[in-house]
């Protein structure tokens, strides 16, 4: 079933690329023929629902999870054949919050991690560690989510990877330590030129910093493509519309989202602007507003559209 | 330096920065010689990704409004061209107003008597 | 397709060195209870020495047996079952936790940590040894009656708690490493052994039995391997059964077998992933 959105990018230099990635777990279909594209550099944001096989693609590229078809390729290797010199060159960040040894100090727990990587920059460890408030000298089992995982930030910054892979980095954080982190993260992208993809729930907060954008649903990908596209060529139309109007269907599938009252429609339309404007005036609707969309509510739409209608 | 951006404006955020820089300019919060804050400490204060803001400076650096000095970062050119700056910004905030003018149903027309109206009556107030 | 200066893995030598230290966190407290229990033998030891000397039973001096056998290199290979559930507590059963994200190939990742562990058994059993041997020298000195080493010991024969525990823990380490409950496989084997072995034994079938039977006390059998074919436990009523050449024989098949068992599970992914 083909998206009128866009699901590949036109770039060169992918840090990240997928050809016909599948994962099948007996019976269900947890990634479907996915095309991930993350160029270098990019920040790319990929939103899905719960189960949307986001993890496992994730998973896959770390050789964490080998595909049942397909092929994943990370800075122009592929993971199951290079699985070390993959992950030497990707700060992962895990969606479960028990990572690491529990029993183990954070301080000696970074030391253990450091020796991992023999690029780890131990005074930029130091410096983070500080930023978070980590107490080197507590058990990792009794530190609360937050601080948890602000030490796999640490973990994953620190040796300053070409490739940051995050599921959901800011679970467990509250809004203060979310933004604390983001700026943790904006400064280290500002020092190390670096490509990042994240999943996340909380899009609103990362907003201005993604880049580039992929929607996972039930396994394949909905919509990929640069932000400043989406923000551009998604867009809210509320127009009025006289008695009996003949036009309700029109656009087919690039209306995400359609409601239409007696004398009025909200549409959220995929689409250039003057083009839908001008076919919605064409067609003897009145447009009073063409506004763009938040990444919540695009994401939002783009997640709850009914699909195959 | 105090700048603001928003996400729900339908400018693209280094547009967005690229107009602060130029409002800056124009009200006298940046003379020339003046640093701009270093694409690190921007993007920090912004919550926006490095890019973007190297996006905006490269943009302005290509306008003549500021130049890389190596080793030094960005300054403010010499002799900053004050009235297409101010020409430009006044277009800007034009074609804002017009934008919401349609959203609320009115034509240029009625803006431009409408801005002309208020104008009088606020230099009336300025003047007692 | 990239330009980017890739990051180099690890060296082997320094992830071992790691995986030593952190495996001996791992084991502190079972390092804690096995220095306890060598303590406590010793002074045990010391106990009995002194109740003897002061002892007289129909005019001779009561026997000591302080002496080392290295039938007790049993207690070294019970060590060596257990070790592993110590070495991999912590670790998702579906090996996807943090050991297994690290920038190390899984097999390699894997018989290092299984090797780490196996450094510090050698180290338990040096110490063993040398607690052994110090009580047979404190017995000596406290009771003046020279402690035998029992008859006919060969030098050999020190050398088997060290081989008996590195297969004990080779096995015991496949099991923890390729499977979710390596209790259940380990438990499951011997269970399988006993059962099958009585099985034949009550349906009237000797001679399969008996081959059955073999894999455990036969002449290359697991107890070769274990004891040094050594057939009862007690040093003064020995029986000398040892056999240099079995011991050789059942250390080579018995280790060749475990080794491959743990390459095996080593290169096998698990299942959920």
């Amino acid at each position: 079933m083909t998206s009128p959105l866009p699901t590949s990018l036109h770039s060169s230099e992918l840090a990240v690329t997928t050809r016909a990635l599948s994962k099948q777990y007996g019976a269900l279909r947890a990634l479907h023929d996915l095309a991930l594209q993350v160029p270098e550099g990019a920040v790319y944001l990929l939103v899905g629902p719960n189960g949307a096989g986001k993890s496992t693609a994730i998973k896959i590229l770390i050789d964490q999870v080998r595909p049942t078809a397909g092929v994943a390729e990370v800075l122009g290797l592929n993971p199951q054949v290079h699985p070390a010199l993959v992950r030497a060159n990707v700060g992962y960040v895990p969606e479960q919050l028990d990572w690491g040894y529990g029993w183990m100090r954070v301080g000696r727990l970074l030391e253990h991690h450091a020796r991992y990587f023999p690029t780890w920059d131990a005074a930029y460890a130091n410096r983070l560690a500080k930023s978070f408030a980590l107490k080197l000298d507590q058990k990792m089992s009794t530190l609360s989510k937050g601080q948890g995982r602000r030490v796999h930030l640490v973990m994953a910054l620190a040796h300053r990877p070409p490739l940051l892979v995050m599921d959901e980095p800011t679970d467990g954080l509250d809004p203060v330590m979310r933004d604390e982190a983001l700026g943790v993260l904006i400064d280290h992208l500002a020092q190390t030129p670096t490509t990042v993809l994240l999943s996340t729930h909380h899009v609103s907060e990362v907003e201005q910093l993604a880049d580039h954008i992929g929607v996972l649903r039930d396994g394949e990908l909905r919509a990929q493509m640069p932000l400043d596209e989406l923000r551009r060529d998604l867009r809210r139309y509320r127009a009025e519309i006289p008695v009996g109007w003949q036009g309700t269907s029109m656009f087919g599938d690039a209306v995400i989202r359609r409601v239409t009252t007696r004398n009025e429609v909200d549409w959220t339309v995929w689409g250039e602007e003057s083009v839908v404007a001008g076919e919605l005036v064409g067609a003897g609707a009145m447009v009073c507003e063409s506004a763009p969309l938040s990444l919540h509510e695009a994401t939002l739409a783009l997640l709850t559209q009914e699909i195959g209608r | 330096m105090l700048i603001s951006v928003d996400p729900n404006d339908s400018r693209p955020i280094y547009v967005q920065i690229i107009d602060e820089m130029r409002r800056a300019l124009v009200l006298g919060t940046l003379a020339p010689e003046d640093p701009l804050p270093s694409v690190r400490q921007l993007a920090g204060e912004l919550r926006v990704n490095p890019n973007t803001v190297s996006q905006a400076y490269r943009e302005l650096e290509r306008q003549g409004v500021v130049e890389v000095r190596r080793g030094q970062g960005t300054y403010v050119v010499q002799a900053s061209a004050n009235g297409s700056q101010r020409r430009a910004l006044a277009r800007d905030v034009a074609l804002r107003s017009l934008r919401d003018a349609h959203r609320n149903g009115l034509d240029a027309e009625e803006l431009i008597q409408a801005i002309r109206s208020a104008s009088t009556s606020h230099h009336k107030k300025d003047a007692r | 397709m990239t330009s980017i200066a890739l990051h180099t893995p690890p060296r082997w030598r320094t992830v071992a060195g790691e995986q030593i230290r952190t495996v001996r966190l791992f084991l502190r407290r079972t390092g804690l209870l096995l220095l306890a229990l060598y303590g406590a033998s010793i002074v045990i030891a010391i106990k009995v020495a002194f109740t003897a000397r002061d002892q007289v039973v129909d005019g001779n001096l009561a026997h000591v047996n302080n002496a080392y056998s290295p039938a007790s290199s049993i207690f070294i290979a019970i060590v060596a079952c257990l070790l592993p559930f110590g070495v991999w507590q912590d670790e998702d059963p579906g090996r996807r936790g943090y050991h297994w994200a690290m920038p190390v190939t899984r097999h390699t990742h894997a018989v290092t940590r299984v090797l780490a562990g196996w450094v510090w058994l050698m180290a338990a059993t040096v110490l063993y040894l040398l607690v052994q041997a110090a009580t047979v020298v404190i017995t000596e000195r406290i009771t003046g009656e020279p402690q035998s080493y029992g008859p006919t010991f060969a030098a050999w024969e020190w050398l088997v708690p060290f081989t008996a525990g590195t297969i004990a823990y080779m096995f015991v380490s496949a099991a923890a490493v390729g499977s979710r409950q390596p209790i259940a496989w380990v438990v499951g084997t011997v269970l399988l052994y006993s059962v099958l072995l009585s099985l034949l034994t009550l349906m009237g079938y000797p001679e399969a039995a008996n081959r059955v039977a073999s894999v455990y006390s036969g002449e290359y059998g697991v107890r070769a391997a274990m004891l040094g074919h050594i057939d009862t436990l007690d040093a003064v009523h020995r029986q000398t059964y040892s056999s240099l050449a079995r011991w050789l024989g059942s250390t080579a098949i018995w280790g060749a077998m475990g080794a491959a068992l743990l390459a095996w599970v080593s290169y096998r992914r698990p299942k959920s992933s």
